[in-house]
């Protein structure tokens, strides 16, 4: 250990920063999430698998017999029309969203696994602060996975397109407004499955079972409930998802969609909140 | 400015039925190195906790560097802590570690490396923690507890996992530490770095506090004696006898005899020795350590109090 305590023989003029608290709490947010590891994974997996998504709904529909009634000629309609460039990305929203989803419960998980959240605390005792930075900076990251899904997407949409002879006269009419509504749609989408990782992480602190219960639910309860109940079920939160990337269905219209995400986020974020405020911190 | 580094009343947490801090009141006066020491499980982590601002008390008040735990961001840029173990995030660096500590406390880079630089960790500040030795991820702990420059440090087992010359170095830094006029609570089972490094000892077992004061007034509960070993160990039985016959109370130890008198009476015990012709290969004053004083008074405390200490 060094011989000489540099801190020991300084005037003590620490706080530096001039920033918002808040700010802070994203910036030293984003010092953790965009390490190594965490950023290149999630990067690749979002690429790999918004490129499968495209690959395998291009040959699909190329492959496909018609028996089910969604044969060639219905699913090259599809992909022809001046919203087939995104297709494959909305198509790959819900896997997508389940990683987010186990993004937003790893950063909180980890936290808790690590310790680490005793220093943040005791570094920001008002946790409030501490939630929102966490919250703002998962926002940040969802845009960008949802940015490179859609370039991704797109770029492989047309490629796939080439090899797969499906016409992309179409795509171009309006190719920056389909793209950006879906980019927009995306984000708000993938961003209720983060709320809902954030959420269950918060409580349970833990990285498995937040991933666990949480794709859980939309995937297996919420079919069950809408096995159980159809009316009650278009309004459970995988159904709006469904609804918001795709720019409203015809079960739920997007006005409504984009409500109910806006609700289940906000909801995740209040209970979050609420446990993180209360709970003692043992970790 | 408050002349108490810490004051507690009537401190209580309780987890359940279990008391882990139970009504605990004391003064720690600012500045110098305050010794927190206590069996595990005494509520020495807890009560940390609950002076952090981690964990709520049941009852009782505290305030840290005169400001209420019912506001710790009122003391938190003062406060700097290493509890229990070093918590980091391991697959980032030292440095990324600490720059993500340092914005969220709106502190500037160089003080990242100042750090680094008290802790002899600037060589590897780039490598991620995972792949550091135990004693390097120790002195990243300490580096955390330091960072906001604290006026108040709390540190639970600082020399945890380093070699001896690390222990040396931890040791002296917590003094110039001290010295400079911070107060620097240090929580360990190494009784014998306290007694080297405390001005003032707080002693707490099963959540309660048994003694807070200075480590000069704990050390007057000290048993002073001396030890005597007879040349031919048959006579240390012969020995013992001779000196309970006047008076001077002893155990035996293997072939040693500790008997209960003021060192001065050395010279008495040689010569009722010499008197019952039994030749001494060894008379040596002895004074009781922090560690035997501890374990005496702990010891007392569990004989007094043998149940398990429920909420009432």
């Amino acid at each position: 250990m060094a011989s000489s305590a540099i801190s020991l023989d300084q005037p003590r003029t620490m706080r530096a920063s001039t920033s918002p608290a808040i700010v802070r709490a994203v910036r030293s947010e984003l010092a953790r999430l965009t390490r190594r590891t965490f950023l290149g994974t999630g990067t690749l997996i979002v690429a790999a698998l918004t490129l499968l998504a495209t690959i395998a709904t291009f040959y699909g529909a190329a492959n496909a017999s018609g028996e089910d009634g969604f044969g060639p000629a219905m699913m090259g309609a599809v992909l022809e029309a001046p919203g087939g460039i995104v297709v494959t990305v909305q198509g790959a929203a819900t896997l997508l969203g389940i990683v987010v989803l186990a993004f937003a419960a790893t950063a909180v998980a980890v936290d808790y696994s690590t310790g680490f959240i005793r220093l943040l605390v005791q570094a920001e005792p008002r946790r409030w602060r501490l939630i929102a930075g966490k919250a703002m900076a998962l926002a940040g990251l969802t845009v960008g996975a949802a940015a490179l899904a859609t370039l991704v997407g797109v770029a492989a949409s047309f490629v796939m397109a080439g090899l797969t002879g499906v016409s992309t006269a179409a795509w171009t009419s309006d190719l920056l407004g389909t793209v950006g509504a879906t980019f927009v749609n995306l984000s708000l989408g993938l961003m209720v499955w983060g709320a809902i990782g954030f959420a269950i992480a918060v409580i349970t602190r833990s990285t498995a079972a937040a991933i666990a219960g949480g794709i859980g639910y939309v995937l297996v309860i919420e079919n069950l409930l809408g096995l159980l109940n159809q009316d009650l079920a278009q309004w459970l939160p995988g159904s709006a998802i469904t609804a918001l990337v795709a720019g409203g269905n015809a079960t739920l219209g997007y006005g409504t969609a984009l409500g109910l995400a806006a609700g289940y986020t906000l909801l995740g974020l209040i209970v979050s909140l609420a446990v993180f405020q209360r709970r003692d911190i043992t970790a | 400015m408050t002349a108490r580094a810490i004051t507690t009343s009537g401190l209580t947490r309780r987890f359940g039925d279990l008391v882990a801090v139970d009504d605990v009141s004391l003064e720690i006066p600012r500045g110098g190195v305050i010794g927190l020491v206590g069996p595990n499980g005494s509520g020495k982590s807890t009560t940390i906790r609950i002076l952090l601002g981690l964990i709520r008390p049941s009852a009782g008040t505290a305030e840290v560097l005169g400001r209420p735990i019912a506001d710790p961001s009122r003391y938190a840029d003062r406060v700097g802590a290493l509890i229990e173990s070093p918590a980091f995030i391991p697959t980032l660096s030292a440095r990324r570690n600490l720059a993500s500590l340092a914005l969220l406390r709106g502190l500037p880079d160089t003080r990242v490396d100042e750090v680094l630089h008290i802790v002899d960790l600037r060589d590897r500040a780039d490598d991620d923690v995972r792949t550091y030795s135990h004693g390097m991820k120790q002195r990243l702990g300490i580096a955390m507890a330091l960072l906001p420059d604290p006026d108040l440090l709390i540190l639970d087992e600082p020399t945890n996992g380093l070699d001896p010359a690390g222990i040396v170095e931890i040791r002296s830094l917590l003094k110039r530490l001290a010295a400079d006029g911070r107060t620097v609570i240090v929580s360990s089972h190494l009784l014998s770095e306290l007694e080297a490094a405390a001005d003032y000892v707080v002693v707490i077992r099963f959540g309660a506090l048994l003694f807070a004061g200075p480590l000069a007034e704990l050390m007057r509960q000290a048993r002073t004696g001396v030890e005597v070993e007879p040349e031919h160990p048959a006579d240390a039985a012969r020995l013992a006898k001779l000196f309970a016959a006047q008076g001077w109370a002893s155990e035996m130890t293997g072939d040693t005899l500790r008997v209960q008198v003021d060192p001065e009476l050395a010279a008495e015990l040689n010569r009722a020795a010499q008197g019952a012709s039994i030749v001494l290969r060894r008379l040596a004053p002895r004074t009781q350590s922090l560690e035997d004083v501890f374990l005496q008074m702990t010891t007392v405390a569990a004989t007094t109090d043998t149940t398990v200490r429920k909420a009432a």
